[in-house]
């Protein structure tokens, strides 16, 4: 893999500063040294920011959520990890989606109900209300038609679990301002030429879009170096956030 | 196309030799080898007996028509387990057989030579550690009623009288298939099946099976096939039944003292086979290659309407070695059960949807890229009703370039999406 180097050099701590705060980051937040300190470690080491959270830290949230008898299709399922679980520690009837053909055939020797589909497509034949979650792990910005993923979703499940890589988190910004590359990150492993992810967005986007699409927001959670924390505007999430889950619906109002 | 090739004596290299111009050389399981279920014997039983003949679905008049004499010709592979929990049910296609697997130590170079040269239809799915797993499974799979292979069919003499019944046989239906099978079962003590498999015709049968008797049935696995034929292939098995009809032999079905219509049969086979292929495939195996040793006279030398391209020598051999094999009312038969067949018409008023709120197995459905005969897109019909239906389905579409045949032709992805769906547990409290 080609990884975007930033050309090494000696940055001050003020240099730093400096940066952080055209980034939009407030000096009052109390992480703030923490984050220099890392930015100048990245800075001075290349951009090879690694993502230290657990590859599924979606799930045990997921699991948490979902009770026994409830019901949950996972879009994007790959080898089945959540939904074996969910079926087998915990009741659920699942489904699973995938595109690949060896993921779908390890759902199926782990006795998972699973359908090789293009996600894009899979939802539209299902009925409105029929699963209690859906899920979408990661997947949202290798979607062809997002949108219409999102809002199939919504028509089949009453809640859905969206979660994605920020793109505006500051390692990727970093990369693109001192490298003038596409950025290749623990979380983005890709060069521009070879990655899925072609509908890649912010978690500022992401919110944009739930506002002015009249989405319901039920709960949020963002992936900040180690810990995982619920959404909050103060904090620099859309910065210092590497991932983020959201809880979404389309609510009782919208819906007749 | 798999690289098979095998021989047991010389009787069968013989033979071999000259079916050379259909698919390369063949390697088969030898009966000795480790996996294969070895020489196999078919079995025979009669289901019916005085004053309780066999009720078929159609009517005539309105009237119930029955057969008074029904004889199923069966084979099984492996142990029925005390329990009688180890059953699967496997359902040929519309040309195959019950002899599924092994090599039939019945065959002589009289009584069907053509299992001297080769194992059962699905031999690589069956034996020690296949995905029909002998050393777990009771395998078992009945001749379809109308066929040919020892099941009663138009060929068989017609008690009223005396004689061959030829298209005096009574139409039969996929259901009836399913009627058949489930008496045969209950003659043999099993209540249910652990699964019931089949592709093509013979999955139109698996899923007849789930609908007809979903207590039944635990796992049924569809592959390559679709809930009712499609206009295209309506239009096919016209036309292959008109050459069959139109032969100079047919002689109204009564040939069996005669020559059978063979030209007509082994054109219907000809074209048949066309549709079990795929384009881009013909153009891989083929392309415009010429046959070896003939010469083309495109170039002026003369005309000749004999063989010279490859694929007209394949197809002539897959034409006339089936006429060996292959009685032409059968194949009328046959092909109009399968035209029949539609599953939503009989359990649900037309609604698939309505039809298949009565299934209670787990259900495996498989289509393969470039089958047009039923095409990934009449499987999704499958999909998209369990779906409507909340009930739980397991799909998958496998890439590939061997047309309908793929079912029969891709052995190891077949093999390896058939051992999981039969080994795992299956969630949802289903099994």
């Amino acid at each position: 893999m080609d990884k975007t180097k930033v050309p090494q050099r000696d940055f001050g701590t003020s240099e730093i500063e400096i940066l952080l705060r055209k980034l939009g980051i407030e000096a009052v937040d109390s992480d703030f040294m923490a984050l220099q300190q890392e930015v100048l470690h990245a800075l001075r080491h290349g951009t090879d920011h690694e993502f230290t959270m657990q590859k599924h830290w979606e799930d045990p949230i997921i699991r948490d959520i979902v009770l026994p008898g409830q019901s949950v299709v996972d879009l994007g399922c790959g080898d089945g990890e959540l939904l074996v679980r969910l079926a087998f520690e915990r009741g659920v009837k699942v489904q699973g989606i995938d595109h690949s053909e060896d993921a779908v055939v390890r759902c199926m020797e782990r006795g998972i109900p699973v359908c090789h589909e293009d996600l894009d497509k899979a939802l539209l034949d299902f009925p409105d209300n029929c699963f209690d979650y859906a899920v979408l792990e990661k997947t949202l910005q290798t979607l062809q038609n997002p949108l219409e993923v999102l809002e199939s979703m919504m028509r089949v499940a009453r809640y859905c679990f969206v979660s994605f890589p920020n793109f505006a988190h500051w390692s990727i910004r970093m990369a693109l301002s001192y490298s003038g590359r596409m950025p290749i990150t623990g979380t983005l492993p890709y060069n521009w030429y070879d990655t899925p992810n072609i509908h890649l967005c912010s978690i500022t986007d992401f919110l944009k879009w739930i506002e002015t699409d009249g989405v319901q927001l039920h709960d949020s959670w963002v992936v900040v170096a180690d810990k995982i924390l619920p959404y909050d505007p103060k904090q620099n999430h859309n910065i210092k956030g590497e991932q983020a889950m959201f809880l979404i619906s389309r609510g009782q109002g919208k819906r007749s | 196309m798999e690289d098979l090739t095998f021989s047991t004596n010389a009787s069968h290299s013989q033979k071999a030799g000259s079916a050379s111009v259909s698919s390369g050389s063949h390697r088969y399981k030898s009966p000795d080898s480790m996996e294969s279920v070895g020489f196999t014997r078919p079995k025979k039983m009669v289901l019916t007996d005085e004053g309780h003949p066999f009720e078929l679905e159609l009517r005539k008049n309105g009237q119930p028509v029955y057969l008074r004499h029904l004889e199923v010709e069966y084979e099984t592979y492996g142990e029925l387990s005390p329990e009688k929990d180890n059953v699967i049910l496997v359902t040929h296609a519309l040309s195959g057989d019950a002899h599924v697997a092994g090599w039939d130590a019945s065959a002589t170079e009289t009584y069907r030579p053509w299992r001297l040269r080769s194992p059962g239809w699905w031999d690589e799915m069956v034996g020690p550690g296949q995905p029909f797993d002998t050393n777990r499974f009771f395998i078992i799979c009945a001749n379809v009623l109308g066929s040919c292979y020892g099941t009663t069919g138009p060929g068989s003499i017609n008690p009223e009288t005396g004689k061959p019944y030829g298209l005096r046989f009574p139409q039969v239906t996929v259901g009836d298939w399913v009627h058949m099978e489930a008496a045969l079962l209950d003659r043999l003590g099993i209540q249910q099946l652990y699964a019931v498999c089949g592709g093509s015709l013979g999955g139109q049968q698996a899923l007849e099976w789930a609908l007809c008797y979903p207590d039944r049935v635990r796992k049924c696995l569809i592959l390559a096939s679709g809930p009712r034929l499609s206009a295209q292939g309506l239009g096919f098995n016209a036309v292959e039944r008109h050459s069959i009809l139109h032969d100079s032999n047919f002689n109204g079905g009564d040939y069996y003292d005669k020559t059978p219509p063979v030209n007509g049969l082994a054109t219907a086979r000809m074209l048949a086979h066309i549709t079990y292929l795929s384009g881009q495939g013909m153009d891989k195996k083929f392309g415009r290659r010429l046959q070896e040793g003939t010469a083309s006279r495109s170039n002026g030398d003369g005309r000749s309407f004999d063989i010279e391209f490859a694929v007209e020598s394949y197809l002539s051999h897959q034409g006339s070695s089936f006429v060996e094999r292959f009685d032409a009312n059968s194949y009328l038969y046959i092909t109009r059960a399968m035209d029949y067949y539609d599953a939503a018409g009989k359990w649900g008023d037309g609604d698939l949807v309505k039809a298949f709120s009565r299934i209670k197995s787990n259900m495996l459905v498989a289509s393969f890229s470039s089958d047009w005969l039923y095409s990934p897109e009449e499987s999704k019909q499958f999909v998209t009703a369990l779906m409507r239906n909340g009930i739980p389905v397991t799909s998958v579409m496998l890439e590939s370039n061997y047309g309908h045949d793929a079912f029969l032709v891709e052995t190891n992805r077949v093999a390896r999406i058939l051992r999981a769906f039969l080994l795992s547990a299956g969630s949802n409290g289903t099994n």
